[in-house]
């Protein structure tokens, strides 16, 4: 064999092009054999996706990110995926961010609009909603911290109207008095009551993040399963200020009772005590629900802290 | 000369001396007919006839490190399939080029020695210069070529039979299937692992070659020289490989 | 026409060559006598380049070979036959393609043309069918011989011979010598034979040069060597158990 030499080390040339070609697009979970097509879409956070991580749809990869970049004019990261050839993606899919950049997980995963609507052509561009579990809480808690708010805003403004109320000294508040009074101390008790119940609401939400965040060992599950409890125990707050909304509500129905029956008001501008009395629920409620307002922010900096590690 | 002067100026005429022979090799590039039959017999004695022992060790290396490394996760919160994150990457990044690197410098690095020094002290390096040929350029050139470019074959080859050898023992030994190893390997990859393989195995490759040509070339007095040459320069050659290894990583990562 | 002016070399402050002057004429065949030891093989390998000098200038047909280009000295390489001493056949190529080594290397042949040519060679060394054989297969002579055939393939101008018969039987030496004679007359080729054989030296050489000491200690013809009374010249000679022919004084 006059050209055996060249013969073996073409052959071996040819082999490792081939093994190394289709070993970075294996390991970069490319397609092997189809081609592929390049999607866009942005994120306001990237959170940690890099190039290379999967792209998924209900969980099966199905591509991977080519390239993440920036985009300071717009304020938000533009990312470029492909998705095998063949695909078909319709228009109004959404992209999301899924996994944590801390262990390394994060993913693409797109969540597929109606099959009824045309496809997207390749470099087109997809919507992202921001949902991953952290995310949730994150977003969650906002809105709590606004219901609360709302709700400090709505009990405010019925106490003014008692206030407003025993200021009129035409209004006659004699019968009501002792309904109020017994209102009064029931919603005292019940605020005591509460008070307990949403401390140590509040208390073990802290525990849970701060165990959370001392939560060193790199473990997704166990991870998860916290951010479910986490997520328990919002809910469960949640259905404490809808108690404590229900409560408010019924003292302004109380004041409307107040408001018709006016003769015995009279009574309650003669008697300073109960006056007073009242007066320092209001503010105890107040002050409560400041704190409840002032807590949760304290509580989601813990949070954060989970993001860092 | 003083001793302690001689200390100091023989590893500079050395380094020198192994300057001025790779000036006098890359002169001689342009000279392809001179070293192309050469070129490709060396390519197969690099390159081709080192697959098996480099397939083997590259095999053992990635079964090895999958073993111990499920050794090492014992606890049940880590995912299995990080076995797959560290083994792949460690071959493509360290073992593949490192292991591939000691055992050329064993096998190519000794014999280039070996066979160069004989060359020289039998006279063969002079009959070629007696004849109007260029010995550097016919003898070194295509040694340093074939290695430079075989080495990054054997790289490959060698990450492919220790990737393989990983899911493989993975799988048998029940540590974690095929699936999660690759699951793995694939969250870490980055595409540009491969390409410092290859660069690192192109700078081993030239590290081996041109410290063994070297050796070689210059061997003196007899068969002694010649034994002495060849030890030194598989020594050289994977202290060297070390040192590049470092220098690179340093570098480039 | 190779001249040697004044050439000194020394290994490591050792000197092996004090200030040799030789002048070798256009097809003469000159005999380098001298003991074990004395140079010779490193005076030669000065007049090829392969060895600088410490001091002292080479000249090939007027060339300082000393201060051209290693291209130039390539060239000038190129028409020199040299055999070594020790034969420095290739022992990766058998004995056929030692010989087609310069063939190939240096001509444009075809593989027929390549296969006539080293036969012929073969032939004139004495040894027609060793094409197959390795060198490490061949006795020590009969490297030296293949190894003489490879030096004479490409016909060269200057013929550099160290050593060509010592370990061959007085037989072979004597078609050895003739083989060297006939290539100097017919190729008209200039032959430096390094010897100490002085059976060769009366046979083929016309001048003979004694280097005693690392100087060039005598210089002249065969003649002249005959009437020569130097008293080591004649003691060298001597020990070669060749008489000369003129009685020596004691
Ligand atoms: N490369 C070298 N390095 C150091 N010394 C050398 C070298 N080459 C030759 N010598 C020394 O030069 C001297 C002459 O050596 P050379 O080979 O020329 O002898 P010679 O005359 O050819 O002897 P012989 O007839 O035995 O071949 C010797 O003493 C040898 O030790
Ligand atoms: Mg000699």
């Amino acid at each position: 064999m006059k050209y055996g030499n060249e013969l073996k080390v073409g052959t071996a040339v040819i082999l490792s092009l081939i093994i190394l070609f289709f070993g970075i697009r294996y390991f970069q979970d490319v397609p092997l054999f189809s081609g592929s097509y390049e999607l866009h879409t942005a994120f306001s956070n990237a959170d940690g996706l890099v190039n290379g991580n999967p792209v998924r749809i209900n969980g099966v990869p199905v591509g991977s990110v080519d390239r993440v970049r920036l985009n300071t004019e717009q304020q938000r990261v533009d990312v470029y995926f492909h998705v095998e050839n063949g695909l078909r993606i319709p228009e109004g899919s959404t992209t999301k961010l899924a996994g944590l950049a801390a262990f390394g997980t994060v993913m693409l995963d797109i969540t597929l609009g109606p099959p009824g609507n045309p496809p997207l052509e390749a470099g087109g561009f997809l919507s992202s909603s921001s949902s991953d579990a952290l995310g949730d809480i994150m977003s969650q808690a906002p809105q709590l911290v606004g219901r609360v708010d709302t709700l400090l805003t709505g009990a405010t403004s019925t106490l003014g109207e008692v206030e407003g109320l025993l200021a009129n000294p035409q209004s006659d508040l004699r019968q009501m008095l002792v309904a109020i009074e017994a209102s009064a101390a029931s919603l005292d008790r019940l605020l005591r009551m509460e008070q307990r119940r949403i401390a140590s609401t509040l208390e073990s939400v802290d525990t849970l993040a701060s165990s959370l965040s001392s939560f060193t060992q790199n473990n997704q599950d166990s991870l998860s399963l916290v951010v479910q409890n986490l997520n328990s125990t919002l809910t469960q707050l949640n259905t404490n200020l809808a108690t404590l909304e229900s409560t408010t509500a019924n003292l302004d129905v109380l004041l409307t009772k107040i408001n018709q029956g006016q003769g015995t008001l009279g009574l309650l501008v003669n008697d300073p005590g109960l006056y007073h009395r009242l007066d320092s629920t209001a503010a105890t409620l107040n002050g409560l629900l400041l704190d409840i307002q002032r807590d949760p922010k304290r509580y989601l900096k813990d949070l954060k802290l989970v993001d860092v590690f | 000369m003083a001793v302690s002067s001689l200390a100091i100026t023989t590893p500079i005429r050395n380094l020198g001396l192994y300057v001025l022979l790779l000036v006098k090799a890359f002169g001689s590039l342009g000279e392809f007919s001179l070293y192309r039959k050469n070129l490709f017999t060396q390519m197969v004695r690099t390159g081709i006839d080192s697959i098996p022992i480099v397939a083997l060790a590259a095999g053992f290396s990635g079964a090895v490190t999958t073993v111990q490394t499920a050794y090492q996760l014992v606890t049940p919160f880590i995912p299995k399939s990080i076995i797959g994150s560290i083994v792949a990457p460690s071959l493509i990044l360290e073992l593949g080029a490192v292991v591939t690197g000691f055992i050329l410098a064993g096998r190519v690095g000794a014999r280039i020695a070996a066979e160069l020094g004989t060359m020289r002290v039998t006279e063969q390096i002079d009959a070629l210069e007696a004849m109007g040929l260029n010995s550097v350029g016919y003898l070194i050139v295509p040694r340093v070529l074939a290695g430079v470019i075989m080495f990054p074959i054997l790289y490959v080859f060698a990450c492919f039979v220790g990737i393989g050898g990983g899911i493989l023992v993975a799988q048998i030994g029940g540590y974690l299937s095929i699936g999660e190893f690759v699951k793995g390997a694939r969250e870490f990859f980055q595409p540009f692992d491969p390409i410092f393989g290859i660069i690192k195995s192109v700078v081993f490759g030239f590290a081996i070659t041109t410290i063994s040509c070297y050796k070689g070339y210059f061997t003196g007095g007899g068969a002694e020289g010649v034994g002495k040459a060849t030890t030194e320069a598989a020594v050289m050659s994977c202290v060297y490989i070390l040192l590049a290894d470092l220098l690179l990583a340093v570098l480039l990562l | 026409m190779i001249q040697i002016e004044n050439l000194y070399k020394s290994f490591n402050d050792k000197p092996v060559l004090k200030d040799v002057s030789l002048e070798i004429q256009e097809g003469e065949t000159l005999a380098i006598i001298g003991r074990s030891g004395s140079g010779k093989s490193v005076l030669m390998k000065h007049i090829i380049g392969l060895l600088k000098p410490t001091s002292g200038r080479v000249f090939v047909d007027g060339t300082d070979i000393n201060k051209i280009s290693y291209n130039q000295l390539r060239e000038i390489r190129r028409q020199f036959g040299v055999l070594f001493q020790g034969g420095a056949l290739f022992d990766s190529l058998d004995s056929f393609e030692n010989v087609a080594f310069p063939l190939r290397t240096f001509t444009k042949m075809s593989e027929a043309e390549i296969r006539s040519e080293v036969q012929h060679c073969l032939n004139m060394v004495q040894l027609p069918d060793v094409g197959t054989k390795k060198p490490s297969e061949l006795s020590g002579g009969m490297q030296k011989r293949v190894a003489l055939a490879r030096a004479i393939s490409l016909k060269p101008r200057y013929i550099i011979y160290d050593e060509p018969t010592s370990g061959l039987d007085p037989e072979t030496s004597n078609t050895i010598d003739e083989l060297i004679s006939d290539l100097s007359n017919q190729m008209n080729a200039t032959s430096i034979v390094v010897t100490h054989d002085m059976h060769s030296v009366l046979s083929i050489a016309d001048r003979a040069a004694f280097i005693h000491q690392g100087n060039m200690h005598w210089v002249g013809t065969i003649d002249d060597m005959h009437r020569s009374d130097d008293a080591t010249l004649r003691a060298f000679v001597k020990a070669n158990e060749y008489q000369i022919g003129i009685p020596s004084h004691a």
